[in-house]
């Protein structure tokens, strides 16, 4: 599995395509904390939901990257075909984990904030971008295009998927009952939680951190089931 | 020689060892397009089994389907070993924007060699195939025969126990051709069972021990034997007829396959004789003598059929055998 991350790592990077979506993610970043202060977890929901952006963005050009024989070629070579997505799903955890570092770390580092952050709220931030950054990446496996095989269709499905995860609470309000929470990506409780982390209580905290846990594991999980039973052929 | 013999499988074919593969009545079917119907077949350590057919008749279908990488719609294809090494180089291999080193080196990892052993692996093949001056470029700035190459490197970078190849040929030029057959014998001399698809009748002629021609997703012959993919090369006579007492000495001749009347251009009466090529002197030398005129010899091909099973005209449903 190192071996296969390892050239996943590097088959991405000199494709380029991870160049947009972490440098769309550096730069809101920076914008962000351009003025000071800031408040503390306030500016932590606001980036953990940019990473959640980014990583949809990023895990859709990861998993588009490499062309589809080429696709052939690994699986036959790994001799499983859920190898082969366990390891797009490790590799894209591990860029997700490096951007999720920098953007808890670098305010810290820039004093761009109102007061210290203190080790409990930098750990709160750090599973929280975490949490959405997968998010962002399990709503991706869905979208490659060896699921939806037409690229505009796919950036669509992202955007409004994007979109509505987002502003969950207004859909909610327009939908009622538990087809919304239930459905949707949980963007919006996982950033309200961090957001009034300092006033919630902990059990409510960390229940939003579960749901979305528990979300990001089901779509992983039946990606990974499904992909083990799909047909690789050249073009897909 | 090409493999180093500390890197063998095991023991060369065997018409009795378990199969590796069989497949029962596969069918394919793309969003309701039948593909693939009906195939059946067995693969078996140490033999070579070609597919030959149009372009679209279903063989790279069918080797993605021995790849695993195609699930049949129905019918049944089981393994005969767990953990079956497989090499498989597809068609139509892309230019990717690694080196051919990085590239190689990381298939060999994945396949489950050593940082050393990759290293080695790979320098060892790319020498063979004439890619080490390349070695360090981009494989986005390779010629379609030096992709091929580099396709046929990584399906050997561990030793298969299934060779899969999607018109290995493609692209190649003659001493890379010749090279690769040398190849391949070799590694089905040492056990591994080999599946090509192929436009090429020489590379049947020089390795297949079964082939089955595809046509529109069905396998409409079968040939199973070497012995039954040639016929000794062959010249065929046509001379003026001769009195019947050498007509028949001409007949009786060893060698002699066919004969026949045929009328020359101007209506005369001429006899069109084959022959096995090494007795061809020996039939002129007798015609001539007999005071018969040589009007033409035309130089026949050795293989019997492969050509014109490349490409069917039509059904041919009575074939199979």
């Amino acid at each position: 599995m190192k071996a296969l991350i390892g050239y996943f790592l590097r088959s991405y990077s000199v494709s380029q395509r991870y160049f947009g979506p972490v440098a769309g993610i550096i730069i809101a970043v920076l914008i962000l904390y351009s003025y000071k202060p800031n408040p503390v977890m306030n500016s932590y929901s606001a980036t953990a939901v940019f990473l959640f952006v980014a990583c949809c963005w990023l895990g859709l050009s990861f998993l588009n990257h490499e062309h589809a024989v080429q696709k052939q070629v690994v699986i036959v070579q790994l001799r499983s075909a859920r190898r082969y997505s366990i390891g797009g799903i490790l590799t894209l955890g591990l860029l997700t984990l490096l951007l999720d570092l920098f953007i808890v770390i670098y305010p810290v580092l820039t004093g761009s904030f109102n007061e210290p952050a203190g080790l409990d709220r930098i750990l709160l931030a750090f599973t929280g971008h975490a949490l959405l950054g997968m998010l962002g990446i399990a709503v991706s496996l869905y979208l490659q295009s060896s699921w939806v095989s037409r690229t505009s269709y796919a950036a669509g499905l992202m955007l409004i998927t994007i979109i509505m995860s987002i502003s969950a609470s207004k859909v909610a309000e327009l939908v009622p009952g538990p087809v919304v929470p239930v459905l949707l990506p949980p963007v919006f409780p996982v950033m309200d939680a961090m957001m009034n982390a300092d006033t919630l209580p902990v059990p409510t905290l960390l229940g939003a951190y579960a749901h979305a846990l528990v979300y990001i594991i089901l779509l992983t999980g039946f990606y990974i089931y499904r992909s083990g039973r799909m047909d690789y052929n050249k073009i897909t | 020689m090409f493999l180093q013999s500390t890197d063998r499988i095991h023991m060369p074919e065997d018409a009795d060892a378990p199969p590796l593969i069989t497949l029962t009545r596969g069918a394919k079917r793309y969003r309701g397009r039948p593909v693939l119907h009906d195939i059946s077949m067995i693969v078996r350590p140490g033999t070579a089994t070609a597919l030959i057919g149009r372009n679209g008749s279903g063989k790279s279908t069918l080797l993605s389907i021995l790849a695993g990488l195609l699930r049949l719609s129905s019918g049944e294809l089981t393994y005969g070993r767990q953990g079956l090494t497989t090499g498989y180089a597809p068609e139509a291999f892309p230019g990717l924007k690694l080196t051919a080193e990085d590239y190689l080196h990381d298939m060999g990892r994945i396949a489950g060699l050593s940082r050393a052993a990759a290293v080695s692996r790979v320098s060892e093949l790319l020498a063979i195939f004439k890619l080490g001056a390349s070695r360090s470029h981009p494989l986005a700035g390779f010629s379609k025969g030096m992709l091929q190459k580099v396709n046929l490197i990584q399906s050997l970078l561990i030793r298969p126990q299934l060779l899969l190849l999607d018109e290995p040929m493609s692209g190649l030029d003659l001493p890379a051709q010749h090279m690769l057959t040398e190849l391949l014998q070799e590694l089905k001399s040492e056990g591994t069972a080999l599946v090509f698809s192929v436009h090429e009748p020489q590379t049947v002629e020089a390795l297949a021990d079964a082939v089955y021609v595809l046509q529109e997703g069905r396998i409409i012959r079968t040939i199973h034997g070497a012995e039954n993919l040639r016929t000794v090369p062959s010249v065929h006579i046509v001379y003026t007829d001769l009195p019947p007492v050498e007509q028949q000495a001409v007949m009786a001749l060893p060698g002699v396959l066919h004969m026949l009347p045929v009328p020359d251009s101007a209506g005369a009466a001429c006899t069109g004789l084959t022959v096995e090529q090494k007795m061809s002197d020996t039939c002129l030398q007798q015609i001539l003598a007999a005071g018969g005129s040589i009007i033409s010899v035309e130089r026949l091909g050795g293989l019997s059929g492969i050509t014109e099973w490349m490409d069917p005209k039509e059904e041919n449903g009575s074939g199979r055998g």
